[in-house]
């Protein structure tokens, strides 16, 4: 089989997984897609009524600037914690047949990123109240490309690594609700802190900020190559890792 | 079979291939078991030297008692698992069929379930489209089409695997088929004949079959050389009359 049909029956084979996945999550039903909305929405609702108690500084477009924090972690959060068990909810198909095991990781993906893509239209809708025009969406594609190649490197490595380490999906949890509060999703960070170490160190602070620059029409370019360089260097390296372990991981399942 | 005749071409060549698994165990160790859950192991041979070369249309049988070796046998053939040491050559498309099935989803309906592991085969829509017809005639399903897998019996589930599995082979048109215990059919007395008959016809087709079974009479019917395993040694090989022999003399002893 050439590269290109290899590529073809990988992409066909992920395709499948996400609408799949997509599916079971909506138990069949096509209302089943707002459920996706309320979780962000309530959320968006709660943190703008507290905002007076964590912002001090004046935030121009701050619903703009939350919801689209909201929206990145939520994409990030859940694509990598569904990753962390991938190979132990798949060990029947993966143990009968020889499908490649790269497109269970590229098909969860998929399946959060067409979730993303409601979160997105949530998001456009209230851009367009809050007067930002849509004329930022090219530069929003160009940043999310970047996040998904990010995305798949983490989960390449964290579905490998909860095959070995029972109680990586407790643990990825403790560690999401620290990210949660540590990135600047809700708040800015305060000068010279340790907020402001931690988030050099940080890949989603750079994507989250970026984001949203990209919506105000201010598109930083310096950003952006630190983004790309994330999102690639990760993409690389989860998919060495991934092709040293993906075949043992299949025995220990 | 093993030869040295010149014109053999051959289709399967196993040389000296072995197999460990790590046998987990609880640990006595508290602080190992704190971090995680990592369990002592230790190694078993599974496949222990195995060495074969099969021709082209051989149709081949696998005995041996439960835990002997056949399925991994089958499934390093089929690249699901790597060998430890030794190499595998296959010529050709190579199928590997399984009892256990494909994963079907609980929540998913017959239908729906048919598009995802036909898409997983890498079969494009138009293809399942004009198959899904047969695939539930197949298995006398057409009732139960937009039912959910949940609420069908064991033996349903065990008929709408073996159809979809049996008509995904059908048509990729394989040089070597790999049936691990494919042989277990469930179902009423008919559709298991119908199942069988369907069987004979796609082994007796010219592609190379291995069957791995406890079925000792279809072996006996259809293989005409046998591989008796033991502990993941080959203990005996030869004309199937022969080995089927041997390994029921074992048993009665």
């Amino acid at each position: 089989m050439s590269f290109v049909e290899s590529f073809e029956q990988l992409m066909r084979t992920s395709n499948t997984i996400a609408w799949t996945g997509f599916r079971l999550r909506n138990e069949g039903s096509y209302f089943g897609v707002l459920w996706y909305l309320f979780e962000p929405l309530f959320l968006f609702f709660v943190l703008l009524s507290l905002r007076p108690v964590f912002v001090k500084e004046a935030i121009p477009y701050y619903p703009v600037y939350l919801l689209t924090g909201i929206i990145i972690f939520n994409f990030f959060s859940k694509a990598t914690h569904y990753s962390v068990s991938l190979f132990s909810r798949n060990a029947s198909l993966l143990k009968s047949t020889n499908i490649a095991r790269e497109s269970l990781v590229f098909g969860g993906v998929l399946q959060f990123l067409f979730s993303h893509f409601f979160e997105f239209l949530l998001l456009l809708v209230v851009s367009l109240l809050f007067g930002i025009t849509p004329g930022w969406f090219f530069w929003y594609l160009l940043v999310l490309v970047a996040f998904v190649f990010f995305i798949c490197g983490c989960c390449f490595i964290l579905c490998v690594l909860g095959v070995y380490f029972n109680d990586l999906d407790n643990l990825w949890s403790v560690f999401m609700r620290l990210l949660w509060f540590l990135t600047p999703i809700f708040y800015i960070p305060p000068n010279n802190s340790i907020f402001l170490f931690f988030n050099f160190f940080n890949p989603l602070f750079y994507f989250i900020t970026l984001f949203r620059a990209s919506i105000l029409g201010q598109f930083l370019f310096e950003t952006f190559f630190v983004v790309l360089f994330f999102g690639l260097f990760f993409f690389f390296v989860g998919i060495l890792f991934f092709n040293l372990f993906k075949y043992r991981i299949v025995e220990r399942i | 079979m093993d030869t040295h005749d010149t014109q053999f071409e051959a289709s399967v060549v196993l040389h000296k291939v072995s197999k460990h698994f790590s046998r987990e165990y609880t640990s006595s160790s508290f602080l190992r078991r704190l971090v995680s859950g990592y369990q002592n192991y230790s190694q078993i041979k599974v496949l222990d030297e195995v060495s074969m070369r099969i021709g082209k249309g051989k149709i081949i049988g696998i005995i041996g008692d439960n835990g002997s070796g056949k399925s991994t046998l089958l499934r390093t053939i089929a690249g699901v698992y790597r060998a430890d040491s030794g190499s595998v050559f296959t010529y050709g498309k190579v199928i590997y069929l399984s009892g256990a099935g494909y994963g079907l989803k609980d929540k998913l309906t017959v239908r729906e379930n048919i598009y995802y592991v036909c898409g997983l085969m890498g079969f494009s829509r138009r293809f399942i489209d004009a198959k899904l017809y047969t695939i539930v005639s197949f298995c006398g399903l057409w009732d139960f089409v937009d039912v959910k897998c949940y609420q069908l019996s064991r033996g349903m589930i065990s008929r709408l695997n073996f159809s979809i599995a049996i008509h995904c082979l059908a048509h990729q048109n394989p040089d070597i088929i790999l049936l691990d215990e494919a042989l277990f059919i469930g179902g009423d007395a008919f559709f298991r004949r119908e199942a069988l008959a369907k069987l004979s016809y796609l082994i007796s087709c010219g592609a190379t079959v291995f069957i791995a079974s406890h079925n000792l009479g279809f072996i006996r019917r259809y293989c005409s050389w046998t591989f008796w395993l033991d502990k993941g040694k080959i203990k005996m090989k030869g004309k199937s009359r022969e080995v089927i022999c041997a390994y029921l003399a074992r048993l009665s002893e």
